[in-house]
């Protein structure tokens, strides 16, 4: 996969922007930043990312996993959430999602790079 | 926000030590504002005041840095960070630059639904607006 669209949901810019810049060099195309778990969808929906970076707490009253429902309902887009809260995503409600993996924040580069890599090339392996 | 602004300045023209003789002034009521807008304007505040130390005296004359929040009733909040120095370099595009400092006031005051705007006055006025309902 030549350049992979990877699409951020992040509310605190400066974050969003140093995740933006690290993945840009390191070849990936980044889609504009979203903030809120409704722009995510409709951004998942019309730009077709190859996989989402999401954080869980957004702004506005849904959260990164009422986002990544709604997105995996229509598509199967792989995601790494990014969360500083851990005990917000339930064991239960992740068995619902596939193709996801969960990092704390503050995650490394290297942390973020393999998780990507990882589900890019799962996700590649069983089209559906 | 008074009390931190005030001790941003000072500690910022500790800082910068070389520029002495730089007069800040401060106008505004005590503002409380909820944490999470605080932060990216507290760090709006040190970008813009920063701005100011570092580069609109280069020849280290007399200069003023005036800075002044406003929130009327029913109306945004306005922020202002005005300096009477050399103003910005005419070739300078505020919106689409890439330099750090200004791409972060871009962004954060993004993160806050807000507008910045320019002129270049005899100086440099820098005005910030942002609603103060959180959508």
């Amino acid at each position: 996969m030549k350049n992979p669209k990877i699409l951020i949901v992040e509310d605190e810019a400066i974050i969003a922007y140093d995740l933006k810049m690290k993945l840009e060099r390191q070849g990936f195309a980044v889609l504009p930043i979203v903030v809120t778990a409704k722009a995510a969808v409709k951004a998942a929906k019309k730009t077709n990312p190859d996989l989402i970076l999401m954080d869980i707490l957004l702004k506005g009253s849904q959260t990164g996993i009422d986002a990544a429902f709604q997105i995996q309902a229509l598509k199967s887009i792989p995601i790494v959430f990014l969360t500083g809260n851990r005990w917000l995503i339930k064991e239960s409600q992740l068995k619902k999602l596939h193709n996801c993996k969960i990092l704390n924040k503050p995650a490394s580069e290297f942390d973020i790079l393999a998780a990507i890599k990882d589900l890019l090339i799962t996700n590649q392996s069983e089209p559906n | 926000m008074k009390d931190y602004t005030n001790l941003l300045c000072l500690k910022l023209q500790e800082i910068h030590k070389p520029i002495e003789k730089i007069e800040f002034k401060i106008t505004m009521e005590q503002i409380r504002i909820d944490l999470n807008r605080a932060i990216p304007l507290g760090l709006i505040l040190n970008e813009l005041i920063t701005n100011a130390l570092k580069h609109a005296f280069p020849k280290k004359t007399m200069g003023k840095i005036t800075i002044s929040i406003k929130k009327l009733k029913d109306k945004p909040y306005e922020v202002i960070v005005q300096d009477n120095g050399v103003g910005l370099p005419a070739d300078l595009n505020f919106k689409k630059t890439d330099t750090l400092g200004l791409k972060l006031i871009n962004i954060l005051t993004e993160q806050l639904d807000g507008t910045v705007s320019i002129k270049r006055l005899p100086g440099t006025k820098v005005k910030i607006t942002f609603p103060s309902l959180k959508k």
